[in-house]
């Protein structure tokens, strides 16, 4: 700027003297060695924001240590050099073969804090790990010790912020050692209550003393984690650290970091609140799924859903190594919940949908640099709203302490959500914006947690909310995602006439305000096809998934929604005998929602749908190949009571039972009937399994326990979903059943005409035509036979036979079933003309 | 160690590259480069202790922002000034969130009025010279031996006696002003290289 400077500054160093003379005025300042009482110091070891370390050497024991000399001057005065006195005796406190011990603390001569470490040996962790040639095992193996020495400093109050792996040195012993603990955040209210109180409670509360440089975060950006990203330093906790290891543990894994750091400030920033982790496998293909899950949940941004403490980390990826089921899951109960389709025997995820409510506040949080005024003010608005949001969820989620008790998750969100829901209208009479919100959210919850009728008044409550709000596009799209709601609402409840209704209203209007294509009038068309599937109106049906197709904005052919309505596109094929593009259509899916998303659940289910139309196609050792190894993954993926196991679980059984190996489907059956059992309050979940349980225990001719576990399969299902739904009418069928087979024939034959009557095409329930209802007409006619009405039943059989055959085919097991009763009646009255006309189709000889 | 960065490109131009395409540690070495010098010139300016931070973060930020789209122009100082003028107004704004609302205009006004103030100029010339002091004594230390470092350090810096510093070390007084005269070239050399870097 001025000419005087530029000239000087362009000279002054290449005069020998002067540069001297500057050199030594210099001196004064921390670049030279400083003189510290007692201890000699020998090198200069590394310079940052916060200070300088040196290596010394102390002179009464001529022990080597390392000395930080503080830049920061707000330790001259009296009452900030008791905060450094304070935070030094806290750190020195800290004893662990994982922490670096501090021994001393004092001012230099210039009067200038420093702090006397122990002096670490060894390599920084990412070079050491880059030395063992990034070998999985050895670097969870020392990572877990890392997270160990972590949670010994913040059961003690203490946290670290600024992790990284030059902060971790690791010896030749594969020993690591935390360094700069001594810089740490400390909570000195909480800590004051430390003897007394929970140690976790301690270690969650908010920090309230700052005593690091706030400056210094910049330096650790890439491990920093969202809530310091966004600035908001009083939510930093022992979470926050929990973060930072998530993220060294996947740059040590993989060898780069989850999401683009090392670009313009800004959208490192910005990705650090908002970018989901790039999946660790793109990086590293091999890494084991639970690996993969496990990098997730200490990645995740908000601190709730992350590990809630080091040792959760650390016991996990110990569990992982030991080979034991882990304890994260793909999918957190709030965010995560899919909605299984109640399929009988298959279970068809129909969509996601994410509460976004937190990642809408950190996106507000970024955006709102942008400038305008009324942006401002807009993103302010928005970030308010969702900040009431976000304390509400944390107000209800903190009064049901997840913590206590291990039954299940979903039975402690109702009973917070039963306790919350009324006085929702009162707190938030100013504010129907937020009210409108919460509503759906909570209605979204009950539904995807089954609890329909605890829904409904929610969403229609959101609903007539947010139709009284001003119209701008936002509340007409609000609202339309609450109609949206209702209408997943009623698939959910089996009410699919309500549905199809709903959904083609909110059809049209979301492309009236978003336009032709979009991810949501992609989920919309899925749910309405699936409906309209469900009602036998296949025409429909194909149309609403082709115009689903023509929804997808470009690119979008990954994700979650199209590849959901695929999968329900693929049921439709099956439904009317479209078994090759069924199958095309399935492994697309797989295919696509392994390379996408390679621990999905969702993978998992399509997989078994898979299998179930390789069986029905006959292709046992297809079926079976692809069957086998899905319980192992469910397993290690999710642990023994997760939903996705059980359904696992589940089509196994059906599977073995469909190929005749009742004694290897009962043990599939019982484990995931007790498993739901545990979980608390019934839901139609348990119904398939049960009501499987009941069939392979009747082949067995154990019918005593065969027509209890149809009688409560039937129960549940009638009290949930109500005698005209597709739910109830095949436990229905099974129930009766079983009462034949245990000679209760009169009574099952009152139930059989009363399934057919609902399954025929008066009822409505099924479309003319569906195979299903000739699988009922065979358990009437086979009933009847049994009951010696040999003219009605006969027939009967002998047409539902040929339905099925035409319908689905010769190999399809209810053509053989169908065969197979023929055989045997023709046998046993000596007709053996008529017998062998089957026998072929029966596979008997 | 902290060794030369042997690049005739501009410091600027090379900070600004590797913030858009993402080479590693970008962060690390703003903080470490600007820091302490930021945090000097504060200093000089009486503000003292957490505020320092808060301006150095503040400074960086702004800094970072501007980046990607500042244009590098090879008159020297371009880069030094800017951030002097950055500086400044992360002061005066700190200032005016402590006292009464100040208005940015305001700021302006105060940090343009800073900017041209030969007082303020060589108080931001010292640090800057600090600055390269501080980094090419980095370079100075893992380049030349422990013995080399202790006796220019002593000799010539601290202004000890020559045969003192001789005998301590072992070494002949030609072998010490040998010693002077090679660190100090290469000093001269590390920081002009800096400064041609910096642009």
């Amino acid at each position: 700027m001025s000419e005087h400077t530029s000239k000087s500054a362009s000279t002054w160093y290449q005069d020998d003297d002067l540069l001297l003379a500057e050199l030594k005025r210099s001196r004064a300042e921390p670049s030279v060695a400083p003189e510290i009482p007692g201890y000699e110091v020998v090198r200069e070891l590394k310079r940052g924001g916060q200070g300088i370390v040196f290596e010394a050497v102390q002179r009464s024991t001529r022990r080597r240590v390392a000395v930080k000399v503080l830049l920061d001057s707000a330790y001259y005065s009296s009452s900030g050099r008791a905060r450094f006195e304070r935070e030094v005796d806290l750190a020195a406190s800290l004893r662990h073969p994982g922490i670096v011990r501090v021994y001393d603390s004092g001012l230099t001569r210039d009067s200038r804090a420093f702090l006397v470490m122990e002096f670490a040996e060894g390599r920084p962790l990412d070079e050491w790990v880059v030395g063992h040639g990034r070998d999985a095992r050895r670097t969870l193996e020392v990572f877990a010790k890392v997270c160990d020495a972590v949670q010994h400093a913040h059961m003690r109050g203490v946290i670290h912020r600024d992790l990284k792996p030059s902060n971790v040195r690791v010896d030749d012993e594969g020993t690591p050692r935390v360094l700069d603990f001594g810089l740490a955040k400390f909570d000195e209210v909480s800590a004051s209550r430390s003897d007394h109180a929970d140690p976790m409670q301690v270690a969650r509360s908010r920090p309230d003393v700052t005593l690091t440089t706030t400056g210094q975060f910049l330096g650790s950006l890439p491990w920093a984690s969202p809530e310091q990203a966004r600035g908001e330093h009083d939510d930093v906790d022992t979470r926050t650290d929990c973060y930072s290891l998530g993220v060294v543990l996947y740059q040590l894994l993989t060898g780069h970091f989850p999401y683009e750091v090392t670009g313009a400030l800004h959208t490192a920033l910005s990705n650090i609140v908002t970018a989901p982790p790039t999946p660790a496998r793109r990086f590293r293909e091999g890494l084991d799924e639970q690996v993969e899950v496990i990098l997730g949940k200490a990645l995740e941004k908000e601190p709730a859903h992350r590990y809630q403490s080091a040792a959760d980390f650390a016991d996990d990826i110990r569990h992982h190594l030991a080979g034991e089921p882990i304890r994260a899951r793909r999918e957190s109960t709030w965010r995560g919940l899919q909605r299984t389709a109640r399929r009988y025997r298959v279970a068809t995820a129909v969509g996601v949908i994410a509460l976004g409510l937190v990642s809408a506040a950190a996106a507000v949080a970024v955006s709102s640099a942008r400038n305008a005024s009324h942006q401002r003010d807009e993103a302010r608005e928005q970030a308010a709203r969702a900040q009431a949001t976000v304390d509400f969820l944390q107000n209800l989620l903190s009064s049901a302490s997840p913590d206590k008790g291990g039954d299940g998750v979903s039975t402690k969100v109702v009973d917070v959500l039963d306790k919350a829901g009324p006085s929702l209208d009162t707190a938030y009479a100013t504010d129907p914006v937020t009210l409108g919100t919460l509503h759906d959210m909570i209605g979204t919850v009950y539904t995807q947690m089954d609890a329909g009728e605890k829904a409904r008044p929610h969403l229609e409550r959101a609903v007539e909310v947010r139709s009284s709000l001003p119209r701008t596009r936002e509340n007409e799209l609000a609202l339309i995602t609450s109609r949206g709601n209702l209408g997943s609402l009623a698939v959910s409840q089996g009410r699919y006439n309500d549905a199809v209704t709903i959904l083609r209203e909110v059809a049209t209007d979301r492309k009236r305000v978003e336009g032709p294509q979009s991810i949501d009038l992609v989920s919309t068309y899925s749910d309405l096809g699936y409906s309209l599937r469900r009602l036998g109106d296949f025409e429909a049906s194909k149309a609403a998934f082709e115009a689903g197709r023509a929804a997808a904005p470009p690119g979008t052919e990954e994700g979650e929604a199209y590849l959901t309505l695929l999968n329900n596109q693929a049921q439709l094929c099956t439904s009317v005998n479209e078994y090759a593009e069924a199958e095309r259509l399935m492994r697309q899916v797989i295919a696509t929602r392994e390379r996408v998303d390679p621990g999905s659940s969702n993978a998992i289910l399509v997989r078994s749908n898979l299998a179930f139309l390789l069986l029905d196609l006959g292709r046992h050792d297809e079926a079976m190949k692809e069957m086998l190894p899905l319980r192992e993954r469910a397993l290690r993926l999710y642990g023994p009571d997760h939903v996705s196991y059980l359904i696992v679980l589940n089509n196994l059984g059906t599977a073995y039972h469909r190929m005749g190996n009742d004694e290897a489907a009962i043990p599939m059956f019982q484990e995931a009937v007790a498993a739901y059992r545990r979980r608390g309050a019934l839901t139609m979940e348990i119904v398939p399994p049960l009501g499987n349980l009941a069939g392979s225990l009747a082949d067995l001719k154990r019918y005593d326990e065969a027509t209890a576990a149809a009688k409560e399969s039937y129960e549940v299902a009638l009290s949930i979903a109500g005698e005209k739904s597709q739910d109830s009418l095949i436990p229905m069928n099974n129930y009766a059943v079983n009462l034949r087979k245990g000679g209760k024939v009169s009574e099952a034959i009152a139930i059989l005409r009363r399934v057919v009557q609902i399954s025929g095409p008066d009822g409505g329930v099924y479309a003319p035509g569906h195979f299903q209802h000739e699988m009922f007409r065979l358990s009437l006619g086979s009933a009847l036979i049994a009951n010696n009405q040999d003219a009605e039943g006969l027939p009967m059989v002998v047409d539902a036979y040929q339905g099925l055959r035409s319908k689905v085919g010769e190999k399809h097991y209810g053509t053989i079933r169908a065969a197979g009763i023929l055989v045997k009646y023709y046998d046993e009255h000596s007709n053996k003309a008529e017998a062998d006309k089957y026998r072929d189709a029966a596979g008997v000889k | 160690m902290i060794t030369q960065t042997g690049t005739h490109a501009s410091l600027l131009a090379r900070l600004g590259q590797s913030l858009n395409s993402g080479s590693d540690a970008a962060w690390s070495e703003f903080v470490d480069r600007y820091g302490e010098l930021i945090r000097g010139f504060c200093r000089n300016r009486g503000v003292v202790g957490p505020d320092c931070d808060d301006i150095v973060q503040d400074v960086l930020l702004s800094l970072a922002k501007a980046m990607p789209g500042f244009k590098y122009d090879p008159a020297k100082g371009k880069f030094r000034s800017y951030l002097k003028t950055v500086t400044l107004h992360a002061i005066f704004r700190k200032s005016g969130q402590k006292g009464s609302a100040q208005a940015l205009s305001e700021v302006d006004a105060l940090t343009h009025a800073a900017a041209s103030d030969e007082a303020v100029d060589a108080t931001w010339e010292q640090e800057w010279r600090r600055y390269h002091l501080r980094r090419a004594m980095q370079t100075i230390d893992a380049e030349f031996s422990s013995r080399d470092r202790a006796a220019f350090t002593r000799y010539a810096v601290a202004g000890e006696d020559g045969a003192v510093v001789a005998k301590d070390l072992g070494i002949s007084m030609d072998a010490l002003y040998q010693i002077k005269t090679r660190v100090t070239r290469r000093l001269a050399q590390v920081i002009e290289q800096q400064v041609q870097d910096e642009g």
